[in-house]
């Protein structure tokens, strides 16, 4: 499995010319690139949820959708709302999670903004051009423990966090940390891989799920 | 209510004749003139009644002529009144105050408004009570002056022959800016390149706020204005922003849902459709600048606050629907500190 890679500027240019503009001073020879759309922001999601469909092809066994927005320097409001709602959506049908790269300050707080407003359980991770990541959506504190645990820890399944909480590894304390790490990876902020269990005789299954941060698929392909 | 009588244009003002539909061939120049004073505190309302007494006295087309010559700036909301910050600029007393553009920007909605009674006179009666709207403007040589030729105010309201974009002499405010489906592209590319151009003014992220704001704006006024759409920005040294922008609604069947200050409320708030314009100036944009966004529609003067709170100040009256202007107007005002301090760090 390896992620997938787009460049959204070129897919913009090419559905919607108009909804890119490129402005450059007279004086000062600044050039600005900004993403906008029209005024009807349902009408602008679908449309954009089914350019942005059409251009992730279909589902393969991608692990991760990763949508560069360089060299986008200010997205809109309507087009920030228009951008979560279709990657929110696509990392809900998919079962994939979408991360942003190349994402400027002010569009990152731009999505943070929006994404309160949005009523959804699907997050995403922006990363900036220096490969500074930022979670988009606000986990309950319970999920955020085990995030920090999963980019301090690499990947992590239930019994190893049953372990590092130094918590016996019951089946109790093991559901219970899969059943975060299940609504964590609903979340789309995680991926997580089927590996052979562990040695230990009380694992019936005989396999397990590994998590580890969705914005590892930038860097490693597999776990 | 006070009558006025007709009153002859000041001297040396040369009629011209815009075509406002209906207007019989020929006798345009014999028509009267009705001539109405502007001051600081001009509003919508009173250049309505001036015209409304005369149509019921006289029951004949005429022009009208806005005297703009003894137009003043609000100087009682400017400080520092000895302090010049810039020679080219010279309404830009101490770091810029409050200048009060609505005066100029009511200026249109009254010329909107006007043509809007109009046109619906004419509907009924086939002709056309108004044949030309002009401005007498103030001495170009005072303060005032110069800020007229900064908003790029022509000397005749015409919205078939609008300002030109491009006209923007100013760093520190647009000229008011007439929107229509046909130049949306073109006064968002000027407008942007503008603050692109005076970002050195600017601090971080007031730059790209502004440049959304305008975006969503625009969208909305071509969307729901039409061609009878207007919007500009000041941005003083002060660190003091505004942005004021109006568009028609007379030809809005549902909105606002309600003529009362709760039905503009809930217009505004909780419009299911629309773009992400509105929540984002209330929630995001008030907040970070300490804001205040004024809203007058229908005789409603409401305030929203960065508090995320809102308030009434006037409350729309029956019996003066007819005064009434038939666009909304909005005022957003900002504070940016960094912005205050550039200007300072520029002046040392």
């Amino acid at each position: 499995m390896s992620a997938k890679f787009l460049d959204l500027l070129p897919i913009l240019q090419e559905w919607c010319p108009e909804c890119i503009l490129q402005v450059q001073g007279k004086k000062s020879k600044i050039m600005t690139t900004i993403f906008h759309l029209g005024f009807d922001s349902d009408r602008d999601a679908e449309a954009f949820r089914v350019c942005l469909q059409q251009a992730l092809g279909p589902q393969g066994k991608e692990s991760a959708y990763v949508i560069n927005l360089h060299p986008i320097d200010i997205i809109s409001p309507s087009a920030t709302r228009a951008l979560l709602s279709a990657s929110v959506d696509i990392t809900r049908q998919r079962k994939v999670p979408v991360i942003f790269t190349g994402v400027r300050p002010e569009a990152l707080d731009g999505l943070q903004t929006m994404r309160q407003t949005q009523d959804s359980e699907q997050m995403l991770w922006a990363v900036d051009g220096e490969g500074n990541r930022q979670l988009v959506g606000v986990l309950p504190d319970r999920l955020q423990d085990i995030l920090n645990v999963l980019s301090e820890r690499g990947p992590s399944s239930a019994s190893d966090l049953a372990e590092y909480h130094r918590e016996e590894t019951t089946k109790k304390n093991i559901n219970r940390y899969s059943v975060y790490l299940q609504e964590l990876h609903n979340t789309g902020l995680v991926l997580r891989e089927k590996v052979i269990g562990s040695v230990r005789i009380e694992n019936e299954r005989g396999w397990t799920y590994k998590y580890r941060p969705a914005y590892e698929a930038l860097t490693s392909p597999t776990p | 209510m006070r009558m006025r009588k007709p009153a002859k244009p000041p001297s040396g003002f040369v009629q011209l004749t815009v075509d406002f539909g209906g207007s019989s061939p020929g006798g345009s120049s014999s028509l009267p003139t009705v001539v109405v004073p502007v001051e600081t505190t001009f509003d919508v309302s009173q250049g309505m009644r001036e015209v409304f007494t005369f149509w019921e006295e006289q029951k004949t087309a005429f022009h009208i002529v806005f005297n703009c010559r003894h137009l003043e700036l609000a100087e009682a909301y400017v400080v520092g009144e000895s302090e010049v910050f810039d020679s080219d600029e010279t309404y830009l007393i101490g770091r810029g105050g409050l200048i009060n553009t609505a005066v100029f920007i009511n200026l249109l909605r009254c010329c909107q408004s006007l043509e809007t009674w109009s046109r619906q006179i004419q509907q009924k009666t086939g002709d056309s009570p108004i044949h030309s709207i002009r401005f007498e403007p103030p001495n170009p040589s005072t303060k005032v002056g110069k800020l007229w030729q900064n908003l790029a105010f022509l000397n005749e309201y015409d919205p078939g022959n609008p300002p030109r974009v491009e006209e923007f002499q100013s760093r520190y405010i647009t000229p008011i800016l007439w929107v229509s489906k046909e130049n949306e592209q073109e006064v968002l590319q000027q407008f942007i390149g503008w603050l692109l151009d005076i970002s050195d003014r600017l601090g971080d992220p007031l730059k790209d706020d502004l440049i959304k704001i305008a975006i969503e704006v625009i969208t909305n006024l071509v969307k729901y204005g039409f061609i009878h759409s207007f919007y500009g920005v000041s941005i003083w040294p002060s660190g003091q922003v505004e942005i004021v922008w109006s568009n028609s609604i007379a030809h809005l069947k549902d909105w606002p849902p309600e003529d009362t200050a709760q039905g503009i409320i809930t217009g505004l708030q909780a419009s299911t459709r629309g773009g992400a314009g509105m929540d984002y100036i209330l929630h995001d944009v008030l907040p970070r600048y300490h804001g205040l966004l004024a809203v007058n529609c229908k005789g409603n003067d409401l305030f929203f606050h960065a508090s995320r709170r809102y308030s009434v100040f006037s409350q729309y009256s029956p019996d003066r629907a007819m005064l009434l202007p038939t666009s909304i107007l909005f005022t957003l005002h900002l504070f940016c500190p960094t912005t205050r301090r550039k200007s300072e760090e520029h002046k040392s």
